[in-house]
């Protein structure tokens, strides 16, 4: 147990765990500096340009994290095009189709009762009786 | 009694500013994380944010007429239903097209699309009763309508109250300019739109006041 305590007493001592220190301090280093690059490939804010890009971050529970601003930018990647652009047309055809058929529903009624209004309004004009 | 003067050229703008609002999102720039589905947004947003206008708008005719009595808060609260029912389905429409890419799932039993879909029932329930209610009905929808505008704040504030993945209402202040313009020209259109709508609807219960008149002025 002596010689293995003395061991270590000289080893630690020696210039082989100072390389090794340094090569370990060097690799947290380098590692800091090339952690976020390598995490930051796979945010969906810097997926390069015709790559695929996911919807949203997740949260720790699955879920996508809750946003408190809309950030924009300049181009959207190309595959990520088609699939939205099937949820984007029936919104705005949904939009204009149900406005358009509550104006024409509306207008409809309007003219109805309008129509009707005139035809009473004949009946009960002075000199016509029912 | 006509419209208005003002009816047919506010109706012209408004639908010159609905054709061209697809312009103007079409030029706007695609949202980080999102991507083109964002664009839903400034159709769903607008009509989301007038849904809980006419229920404001219902509610508060309604307690005028119970306090007053007077008919026309009523036509107004009865016209305002049905626009509840209109931006709300919508707003519910929209919604879950824009959800399903932006979260995965068309829907979310969260605070604030749960309790926007109660507001929208309660609408429609308020219609039924008119409806079907027969004599008294007025004042029983009238308490729907009190039950419909008290949800609105709830609706509102939820998103920034309860944990939710639905957009706080801090995106609306912190829109750049290249957002806000579309987005703004949208909420105009709308509200535009809205009040046309309601303008018409009004006249219609009008219309058929006068009707029912000159019905009991014949017999």
């Amino acid at each position: 147990m002596r010689a293995l305590t003395r061991f270590i007493w000289h080893w630690t001592k020696s210039m082989r765990l100072t390389r090794l220190c340094s090569a370990v301090l060097l690799s947290a280093v380098l590692g800091s500096f090339c952690a976020p690059v390598v995490m930051a490939q796979g945010h969906p804010a810097n997926i390069p340009l015709g790559g695929v890009a996911p919807s949203t971050e997740t949260a720790p529970s699955g879920q996508p994290k809750q946003l408190d601003e809309f950030v924009p930018i300049d181009q959207l990647p190309q595959t990520e095009q088609i699939p939205a652009a099937n949820l984007l047309i029936p919104a705005y055809a949904f939009v204009w189709v149900a406005v358009l058929a509550y104006v024409i529903s509306l207008s409809r009624r309007l003219g109805a009762v309008e129509q009707d209004m005139q035809r009473l309004e004949k009946d009960i004009a002075p000199g016509k009786s029912r | 009694m006509s419209m208005p003067k003002w009816f047919n050229p506010a109706a012209v703008l408004c639908a010159v500013m609905f054709a061209a609002s697809p312009l103007l999102i079409a030029n706007a720039p695609f949202e980080s994380t999102m991507g083109m589905v964002q664009k839903i947004s400034y159709y769903h947003m607008p009509s989301a944010w007038i849904f809980l206008i006419a229920a404001i708008i219902c509610g508060v005719a309604s307690v005028r007429f119970l306090f007053t009595g007077k008919a026309r808060h009523d036509r107004l609260a009865w016209a305002s239903a049905e626009l509840i029912v209109l931006f709300g389905a919508l707003a519910l429409v929209t919604g879950p097209l824009w959800a399903r890419k932006a979260w995965g799932t068309w829907w979310e039993w969260d605070v604030r699309l749960t309790s926007s879909l109660m507001g929208w029932m309660v609408s429609v329930a308020y219609l039924l009763v008119r409806k079907y209610g027969g004599p008294g009905s007025d004042k029983l929808a009238a308490g729907l309508a009190l039950f419909g505008m008290a949800n609105v704040p709830f609706i509102y504030i939820s998103v920034n109250y309860w944990r939710t993945i639905h957009p706080k209402t801090s995106v609306i202040p912190k829109l750049p300019l290249d957002m806000g313009i579309p987005f703004w020209f949208c909420v105009t259109t709308f509200l535009l739109l809205f009040v046309l709508l309601l303008r018409m609807r009004v006249r219609l219960e009008e219309q058929r006041a006068r009707l029912d008149a000159l019905h009991l002025a014949l017999d």
